[in-house]
């Protein structure tokens, strides 16, 4: 698998919302509950999971439980502030409305716990703003060809937000950057932003 | 508000006016205004096109007040597209300068014996009608532009497009921004057609030298609305979320839940959501810049600002924030997934004063009917441009996705009562299902909008664990959402009241303050209800049925993925929604 280390300037990374929403994947002990990998593994604070992540879904359907909900192998964690609108707020984590939704809630399963797991976070709103930092930092899988190419042809303003990169460990030019060609299957990306507010 | 503008259209020798107090209808605005007129005074049965039908512009009770969020206004009539009586609401300037005028309903009636097109001016010194055939077939953007030009840069617009005057169900009626643009619609229900057919092509509003409604009890009614207005900015969805992002941020979100609808209702995700998501959509706004691009109201007053204002690549501005539904019902309705191309679509939709969700719903009919592949954006691009060209086809896509189903022999019709589903698959969502089904104006999902109903205690309790409790919740929401249409604010001050007691109570206070009343949460609850009960007598006296309130037969029996279900609830529940 092929790296991409960034630095880049300070609110950088919303530039990358389209990655977050479509979904990049994280190595985790998976088979636990959700708080177990969220928090225990990934650097999520549990205040933060429980009163500002509002909305939750595990696999597609929304979650009221975090502490019930088992994360599988290959499982897609969504994670969302609250949502407006009668169907955003029914699918609010434990809200009123809920039975609104039907059958669609997700339900504990049994699972195994498997050390060496992957898991597929999307983050969604505020929650992407302020979770992909540390998300970043630590390092996240993006997969697939299509979606490696979102680095592909962007524009002048979105790469001169890159302060230095490293592909595969060594330092690239960004100019360099712009012209390749992201045919990858696979690619670790980490961004570190600078503490410094961007420039105008 | 004392006095009721009533047009009458058919009147010798052209539109003659009367000025009248209100009479049987003090005390209502907004939805409980036009709904009162139009249940009171129009035929049930008669032609939605015709003399006997009467378009009702009202804004809410609050409008022209110094109350947060009141510049709403209401449009009711009887609805060309579903036959049954129409509220539809807005956004835009009118309200409040219609308010501050006095106005609290201005009613079109009558039907002109000639085909003359007229401009009706209102202000502080009284009302003029004038004829201007120079205005026929213009686009609202043309439209606001030459009265900006004859009546200054300070007016407030009403007014209809090309398909108003084709009298298209589809068709809307614009309300002009805090820019004079012609941004904000009145869109469900084919409004704009019957204000076409009353021959009035634009009203334009001046408040010049006419202050805010004063309030009965001024310190009371400021302290409540200083409260208020704190309510909604501490509330992460009215205060950051909206903000930020607008109503498109729920795209990726509907999309993950499988309730988004996608290629006319095939699926219930979308694979390009997040290209055309609200957070893609912010960062593009905040990278091309520009005045309000992110961060916009639709009017004055309006505290929360979930709209923005959309430039083009080159920096030229194009539309306002297209919001949730309209990127939905362009976008992932109809497998698209670029923003400027939807952007340029809802330019199109404004200009022709169309409604965005009709009229995405009725392209991805035609696509599903092999009229354009699914995704294929430019072909969406034309189909809405044949609606302003008049053309044959353009006739058929803008009298809605019913219509062009039939046309296009499309079995998959997303439609209730003949009205279009908005953004929310009813069979992963089915308590909106409900409300979809019931609701006396067609597939409509701000009829059931989230407000406080454990608050309200309207009907008691649900419980979440029988299955009567979407039809309950469906029932109380439904009520509120009448009430709040009502009073002119926006529904989205729903979230705070929603989780914040201090913060509906600060709303009831405005209403005290304002009025002179003592209203209760009760009394909202009456007023919700009173409202809903003569909606549904309208419609019944009209021909509608318990076999009206169903959804379209497919949805019980083609299982939506990614979860495979089908539409569950029994008509038997649907019929008990409205048992009070
Ligand atoms: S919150 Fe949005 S829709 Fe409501 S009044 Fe403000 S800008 Fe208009």
């Amino acid at each position: 698998m092929i790296t991409l280390d960034l630095k880049t300037e300070r609110g950088w990374l919303r530039k990358l919302n389209p990655i977050f929403g479509a979904g990049f994947w994280v190595k985790a002990a998976v088979g636990l509950s959700i708080r177990d990998v969220l928090c225990r593994q990934l650097g999520v604070a549990d205040d933060y999971l429980d009163n500002r992540v509002q909305t939750l879904f595990l696999d597609g359907k929304p979650v009221d439980d975090v502490d019930r909900a088992i994360v599988p192998d290959g499982g897609v964690l969504t994670l969302s502030a609250a949502m407006p609108g009668l169907v955003g707020a029914t699918f609010r984590k434990g809200g009123h409305l809920a039975p609104m939704r039907g059958s669609i809630t997700c339900a504990a399963e049994d699972e195994t716990c498997e050390l060496d797991g992957r898991v597929k976070i999307k983050l969604f709103n505020v929650v992407a703003r302020e979770l992909s930092p540390g998300f970043l930092g630590m390092g996240i899988i993006i997969s697939g060809q299509p979606e490696c190419q979102f680095f592909e042809g962007r524009s002048t303003k979105f790469w001169n937000g890159c302060q230095a990169a490293k592909l595969d460990g060594r330092n690239i030019d960004i100019e360099q950057l712009r012209e390749l060609s992201f045919e990858f299957e696979e690619m670790g990306l980490t961004v570190i932003e600078d503490s410094a507010e961007a420039s105008p | 508000m004392d006095k009721i503008l009533r047009i009458n259209t058919g009147a010798d020798g052209g539109p003659s006016f009367t000025i009248d107090g209100l009479g049987d209808y003090a005390g209502h605005g907004g939805r409980g205004m036009t709904s009162s007129i139009i249940a009171k005074e129009v035929p049930p049965d008669c032609h939605p096109l015709g003399a006997d039908n009467k378009l009702v512009i009202a804004p809410g009770l609050l409008s022209g007040s110094l109350a947060a969020m009141s510049g709403r206004i209401s449009v009711g009539c009887k609805s060309p597209l579903t036959g049954g009586i129409k509220e539809s609401n807005a956004g835009g300037q009118p309200s409040q300068m219609l308010g501050r005028l006095g106005y609290a309903a201005i009613v079109l009636e009558g039907q002109p014996s000639d085909d003359a097109l007229y401009k009706v001016f209102i202000n502080k010194d009284g009302v003029k009608i004038e004829a201007d055939n120079g205005l026929k077939m213009l686009g609202n953007y043309d439209v606001v532009d030459k009265m900006k030009a004859e009546y200054g840069e300070k007016v407030g617009c009403i007014s209809i497009g090309q398909a108003g005057e084709m009298k298209l169900a589809g068709a809307s009626v614009a309300f002009s921004d805090m820019e004079q643009r012609p941004t904000r619609h009145a869109g469900r229900g084919g409004s704009g057609a019957v204000m076409g057919s009353k021959g009035i092509k634009v009203i334009v509003v001046d408040d010049t030298d006419c202050p805010a409604r004063a309030p009965k009890n001024p310190d009371a009614f400021k302290e409540a609305n200083k409260a208020f207005v704190q309510g909604l900015r501490k509330h992460p969805v009215t205060g950051e979320g909206l903000p930020t992002y607008g109503t498109n941020v729920l795209t990726n979100v509907i999309s993950e839940a499988g309730a988004y609808p996608t290629n006319n209702f095939q699926k219930g995700s979308f694979d390009g959501a997040s290209n055309i998501s609200g957070e893609t959509q912010a960062e593009l706004e905040i990278e091309r810049g520009g005045k309000g691009a992110n961060t916009h109201g639709c009017h004055r007053g309006c505290v929360i600002r979930c709209s923005g204002t959309f430039y083009d690549k080159n920096g030229r501005f194009l539309t306002k924030q297209p919001e949730y539904e309209t990127v939905w019902a362009h976008g992932g309705n109809c497998g698209i997934d670029d923003l400027d191309a939807i952007a340029q679509i809802d330019r199109l939709d404004d200009d022709f004063g169309l409604d965005t969700i009709e009229m995405g719903a009725a392209i991805a009919v035609a696509m599903e009917g092999g009229l354009a592949e699914f995704g294929d954006a430019d072909a969406a691009i034309n189909l809405v441009k044949e609606v302003g060209k008049g053309s044959p086809l353009g006739r058929i896509l803008g009298s809605g996705s019913e219509v062009t189903g039939k046309v296009f022999g499309v079995e998959r019709v997303p439609t209730v009562k003949g009205q279009a589903m908005p953004a929310y698959d009813p069979r992963a969502v089915m308590g909106i299902g409900v409300t979809y089904a019931t609701t006396p104006m067609g597939a409509d999902h701000t009829a059931g909008y989230a407000i406080a109903t454990n608050i309200l205690k309207v009907g008691g309790d649900v419980d979440p664990l029988k299955p009567e409790g979407q039809v309950e919740l469906s029932r109380n929401l439904q009520i509120a959402t009448a009430a709040i249409d009502a009073t002119g604010m926006c529904l989205f001050i729903a979230f705070a009241i929603l989780d914040q007691e201090d913060t509906f109570q600060a709303l009831l206070d405005i209403i005290n303050g304002f009025t002179g009343a003592s209203m209760t949460g009760d009394d909202v609850t009456a007023l919700g209800k009173q409202i809903l009960d003569m909606e549904r007598d309208f419609n019944a006296r009209a021909g509608f049925t318990p076999k009206d309130d169903r959804l379209p037969a497919y949805m019980k029996s083609e299982a939506l993925p990614p979860h495979n279900i089908t539409f569950e609830v029994a008509d038997d529940e649907l019929d008990k929604v409205f048992n009070w």
